[in-house]
């Protein structure tokens, strides 16, 4: 199977993720900031009315901001009515799907041209309202009604994985360490500090110096939030929202000379509930959406040289990094321990910070990793640029893996 | 009988026991109870009782609770693999919650919380 007409990504934007500084701007307002830099990303112009149609990804706007029917109101925000104007819901998974959905609107020969965005404004409500929203994309009849929460079905997922391949949460602790890296160069970022700095900034407070990062990440500073899961081993609440620019293939040359083309795309469903799966070590809808993902490209594993994975929590990058091929059961955690994810790694993960120091505004974070590929292969990235590459992977998740998109990208 | 709803599912919890349903046509076992076989797509399908004993496959010390949940908090809640085949959540009752672990032998029990009854286990 495939897109019987090319697409490619023409155009990038997105706001700076972050819990405070938009407090002030509601969903919409942030999806259009975003937009607006999309197409001024566009090499030779672009004016949204040349788009055939809209697509938003978003989780819950009502819950988050009291506002639904939140594509129509972005159309709107825009200028561009009346458009095909479509919301898509699969939890933290919205605009990844968004994104399959809009490619496979221009190969269907429907349009030309295509939005592709998603949003969450988040900030609203306080961090125990924000625990009930995510929980809402579990099983609320058979998981969150026991006493499972979004962290910790994580957290159960992790002691499964621990105990299965006998290994520990330092291995969280090191993709933790790594991701915030990362976020110090990358200005879009939530977090600008890495751990050590963090610990620094936090131990002045309470009058403590911690000699290295692990030694604050083990510290009371780090409270545990579902064992075996820890504050920095959870992605924060953020607002913020990411937008892209479609064009088939055929048109694409209009708009830039460097388009960044889908080569594959896949998404997937499983059970609901974690507790209807054989193996709670992986995510079997990720290994067939990436499966999907890898025929359609003619690529494997080998030939991806960035990737951008969701690590709402520490250990879903690296049963990610396992699930998407790039490395055996089991070597996840270990591969992240010796650095080979790395911003200088062989197989450099999440350079843009991911989820956990990037922010997570649920509904927009599939596209925001589109976006970190299409400045990723244009060479654009700035300062967490993986050097000459053209290959690029993503993968965004909803909830605990019950809807999973993935897309494999080339430099066009 | 009762029709395979949460309603009756929660129904058969309050009175103490765990009930799900069997295909008549390959035998699968589901927990909760569905509508549509699972593995071979079957509608014919009967109430099933599990023995509500097994071993955890998965479990988490909760102590950033949803708001149903606060007043409990620290808790222990997990993924039990049945005797049976099948798996299903609890919240781990009437032990220090970290004694809990992944392979700790537990049965079926309910915490009552109001009106509501809470799918449960202990400790064997
Ligand atoms: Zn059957």
């Amino acid at each position: 199977m495939g897109l019987n007409r090319g697409v490619s990504i023409v155009g990038a934007g997105m706001t700076r993720f972050h819990n405070r500084i938009h407090m002030d701007k509601t969903g919409r307002e942030l999806f259009v900031e975003a937009a607006l830099e999309a197409a001024d990303a566009v090499d030779h112009g672009f004016r949204f009315r040349d788009a055939g149609a809209l697509f938003v990804g978003n989780f819950t706007s009502e819950v988050f901001e009291g506002q639904g029917h939140i594509a129509a109101v972005i159309a709107d925000w825009l200028g561009i009515n009346p458009i095909p104007a479509y919301r898509i819901e699969d939890a933290c998974a919205s605009s990844g799907a968004a994104l399959n959905l809009g490619a496979m609107s221009i190969a269907s020969g429907m349009t030309d041209i295509v939005v592709v965005g998603g949003v969450e404004k988040m900030s609203r409500l306080n961090t125990d309202q924000v625990t009930d929203a995510l929980a809402l994309a579990a099983d609320s009849s058979y998981e969150t009604s026991v006493g499972f929460t979004f962290p910790s079905i994580y957290a159960a997922m992790a002691s499964a994985y621990f105990k299965k391949y006998n290994t520990d949460w330092e291995q969280l602790a090191a993709v933790t360490i790594k991701n915030h890296r990362n976020c110090v160069l990358n200005p879009k970022a939530q977090f600008q500090l890495d751990i050590m700095a963090t610990a620094q900034r936090m131990g002045e407070k309470s009058g403590r110096i911690f000699k290295n990062e692990m030694e604050f990440l083990k510290s009371d500073l780090n409270p545990i939030i579902s064992s075996p899961l820890r504050l920095f081993d959870c992605c924060p609440v953020s607002d913020g929202a990411a937008a892209i620019i479609l064009a088939a293939d055929d048109v694409a040359g209009r708009y830039t000379d460097t388009p960044v083309k889908i080569m594959g795309m896949g998404q997937a469903s499983d059970t609901i509930a974690l507790h209807s799966r054989p193996d709670f070590t992986t995510l079997r809808a990720a290994v067939k959406a990436a499966e999907d993902a890898y025929k359609m490209s003619g690529f494997t594993p080998k030939n991806i040289q960035v990737a951008d994975v969701h690590d709402c929590f520490t250990i879903a990058e690296i049963v990610a990094t396992e699930d998407l091929g790039f490395f055996p059961k089991g070597q996840g955690g270990k591969s992240a321990e010796e650095g080979r994810t790395a911003l200088n790694g062989e197989l450099p993960i999440n350079p843009d910070g991911g989820l956990k120091a990037k922010g997570h505004p649920v509904g927009a974070t599939g596209v925001a990793m589109a976006y970190e590929m299409f400045k990723q292969l244009r060479g654009q990235a700035g300062k967490h640029q993986v050097q000459g590459a053209e290959v690029g992977l993503v993968h965004n998740v909803g909830a605990a893996g019950a809807s999973v998109a993935v897309q494999v990208f080339r430099r066009g | 009988m009762s029709e395979f709803t949460t309603k009756s599912f929660n129904g058969f919890i309050a009175q103490g026991k765990l009930m799900g349903n069997r295909c008549k046509k390959c035998e699968a076992l589901h927990i909760p109870p569905r509508q549509i076989c699972s593995k071979c797509g079957s509608q014919q399908l009967e109430w099933y009782e599990f023995r509500g004993d097994g071993a955890l496959a998965a479990v988490t010390v909760n102590r950033t609770p949803s708001s149903g949940f606060k007043g409990r908090c620290p808790y222990s809640v997990g993924i039990i693999r049945l005797v049976e085949g099948p798996s299903i959540s609890g919240l781990m009752a009437f032990d220090e919650p970290e004694k809990f672990k992944v392979g700790t032998r537990v049965s079926f029990t309910v915490v009552k919380d109001g009106e509501k009854s809470i799918l449960a286990f202990k400790i064997i």
